[in-house]
């Protein structure tokens, strides 16, 4: 009995310490944001090299930080609602809950499209996309990158429509006479499938930053404008780390700064995803697809 | 119906699927290509349907993906260049791996002390999201300046100087710490089984056990990490100069090359899509209980 008590004491105690430290970190990233589009900055601050402080022109490296916020926030946002909106409209069509012959035609386009979609390496379908596009800009590529990650979010809802389509409450307002759209709007969708969104957008999230790094650093290296990414001045997280990275040997220290604000913010993404996974069970289904 | 019978009736299915991924994957960047304004390899005078045709026809007759604007044929080029990059994509796998199920290992051993499990779990999750140009450069870094190694081109001295470009790979840009956690679950899911239950109880060998599960599920990580793989080739290979098909796709990119681009990614779909057909024949030849699972 004490132990029971004892467990669910410590199980609650770690419920709050999800939700306060996740509403902190938000919380620090939305100021940041606003910060970052409020503040006129033009990365032209140029002047003396402090280490710990500056970068090697002397620019503040903890603003310049705290700014590059924005250059992954809204396409990561909006690689999240691309993901979402195709990724629902797939697992939609995949998961088959109408019956009839287009129904099934849907069903199985979803799917093979859902596998293609699965089969693109990001990187090698992001350089075709800069080659073929006129002026690339990251947004561009984040749309990209949220249709190819909609397929993981639709085998999600796809294999979650399939295992509630046969449960009782589907069933119940089946013979309720409640319209199917309305089925798969809130009873399937919004009360059984908000983890899966949250785990899928906290997974893009750290994945834009990282593509974004990846991107500055391919941009830095390439002689023909491969760079999608924001250029210096204007500061970004890739491009930030790319600089110091040329003056690692005789300023290691340029590149902590940013490589922890990166490690920290994929960190905590990375936790969320594993916390709402915890909670609701979405890896086994996940990993299992 | 016979084992082999039922094998081959899903082999013909799975082949049919896998040809129909290809085509879709093909219909899909050959669109893209299309409607795009810099048509450097389409003109825009034939109709779609011409030109998606003849080149359809180039590759399924004639294994002929067209030239690079080198007038080099992009299938032996691409060819060519594939063998080090799987090369290096297999060292990869076994880095990864190896390192996940010593951390897996290391995960059970540490759970009764909780700050400390806490501890390496940031660290190891926390170098595994490290982009992997820096910690390319770091490596190079250190060990030209701090140790003088030199690194080579030759591929004589192949796996020396592949481990460094592999090793990274197979942890970095999150790759190690997806690895982990897909292990893991594999794990507690496979322990938590009934039949795992008896035998322990029995006192039987828990690897007699868990040998099929663990081909079926090592097969699963690499089928759906392939695509990852593949992709993170073309950081690495930058970094490091190697003469594979990501620093191939780097340089079609910088060329404008089209053709090459659109060769290199619907060989990788091939590659792709091989690997999931294999892991599937081969996981239902194990267990043939998957193919009612699908």
């Amino acid at each position: 009995m004490v132990t029971v008590y004892y467990e669910k004491r410590h199980h609650q105690g770690r419920e709050r310490f999800f939700i306060i430290t996740t509403i902190c970190v938000l919380l620090s990233l939305a100021a940041a944001v606003i910060f970052s589009y409020l503040y006129p900055y033009d990365g032209l601050d140029i002047g003396e090299v402090i280490p710990f402080l500056t970068d090697i022109d002397g620019r503040n490296l903890i603003l310049r930080v705290i700014i590059g916020v924005k250059a992954y926030f809204l396409p990561g946002i909006l690689a999240i609602c691309i993901s979402t909106l195709f990724g629902t409209a797939l697992g939609i069509a995949a998961g088959g809950i109408w019956t009839g012959i287009i129904s099934k035609v849907l069903n199985f386009f979803a799917r093979t499209i859902m596998d293609v979609l699965e089969s693109f390496p990001k990187y090698l379908i992001i350089l075709l996309m800069i080659t073929i596009i006129p002026h690339p800009n990251f947004y561009q590529i984040v749309i990209v990158l949220g249709i190819i990650n909609s397929a993981k979010l639709g085998k999600m809802i796809m294999e979650k429509i399939i295992s509630l389509k046969k449960r009782e409450f589907i069933e119940a307002t089946e013979a309720l006479g409640i319209k199917k759209y309305d089925i798969i709007l809130r009873h399937i969708l919004f009360y059984n499938c908000s983890p899966l969104y949250l785990v899928q957008a906290s997974v893009i999230m750290a994945e834009v930053i990282l593509i974004e790094i990846g991107l500055s650093y391919i941009g830095s290296v390439s002689n023909w404008g491969l760079g999608v990414t924001i250029r210096e001045p204007n500061p970004s997280w890739g491009n930030i780390l790319v600089m110091a990275a040329n003056h690692f040997s005789n300023a290691w220290w340029m590149s902590v700064i940013p490589l922890l604000a990166v490690i920290g913010n994929i960190l905590f993404f990375y936790w969320v995803s594993d916390q709402i996974n915890k909670r609701y069970g979405v890896t086994a289904q996940v990993d299992r697809l | 119906m016979s084992k082999a019978a039922g094998i081959s009736k899903v082999l013909v299915e799975e082949v049919t699927r896998f040809v129909f991924v290809l085509f879709i994957a093909s219909i899909m960047v050959f669109t893209l290509v299309y409607a795009s304004p810099k048509g450097t390899v389409l003109n825009k005078k034939d109709s779609w349907m011409t030109q998606y045709s003849s080149w359809m026809q180039k590759i399924v007759l004639h294994q002929d993906m067209g030239d690079t604007i080198y007038q080099e044929k992009v299938n032996a080029l691409v060819s060519s260049k594939a063998k080090n990059s799987f090369f290096l994509i297999t060292l990869a796998i076994l880095v990864s791996i190896s390192l996940s199920l010593l951390w897996v290992w290391l995960f059970y051993r540490l759970e009764p002390y909780p700050i400390f499990h806490g501890m390496v779990k940031v660290i190891v999750y926390g170098i595994s999201v490290t982009p992997v140009f820096l910690a390319g450069y770091l490596f190079i870094l250190v060990s030209s300046e701090k140790f003088h190694i030199k690194l080579t081109m030759d591929m004589a001295e192949g796996i020396r100087y592949y481990l460094i470009p592999g090793l990274l790979l197979g942890v970095g840009d999150g790759f190690l710490g997806e690895m982990i956690r897909h292990i893991q679950t594999e794990i507690k899911g496979i322990t938590s089984e009934n039949y795992m239950l008896m035998a322990k109880a029995k006192g039987a060998s828990f690897w007699k056990h868990i040998r099929y599960d663990l081909i079926i599920q090592t097969l699963r990580i690499i089928s759906s990490r392939a695509t990852m793989l593949i992709s993170g080739t073309v950081i690495i290979e930058i970094i490091f100069n190697l003469d594979g098909i990501g620093n191939l796709a780097f340089n079609a990119a910088e060329t404008r090359d089209v053709n090459l681009l659109l060769g290199i990614l619907i060989l990788s779909v091939f590659v792709v899509g091989l690997v999931n057909l294999v892991n599937r024949m081969v996981a239902i030849w194990i267990d043939p209980r998957l193919k009612a699972n699908g």
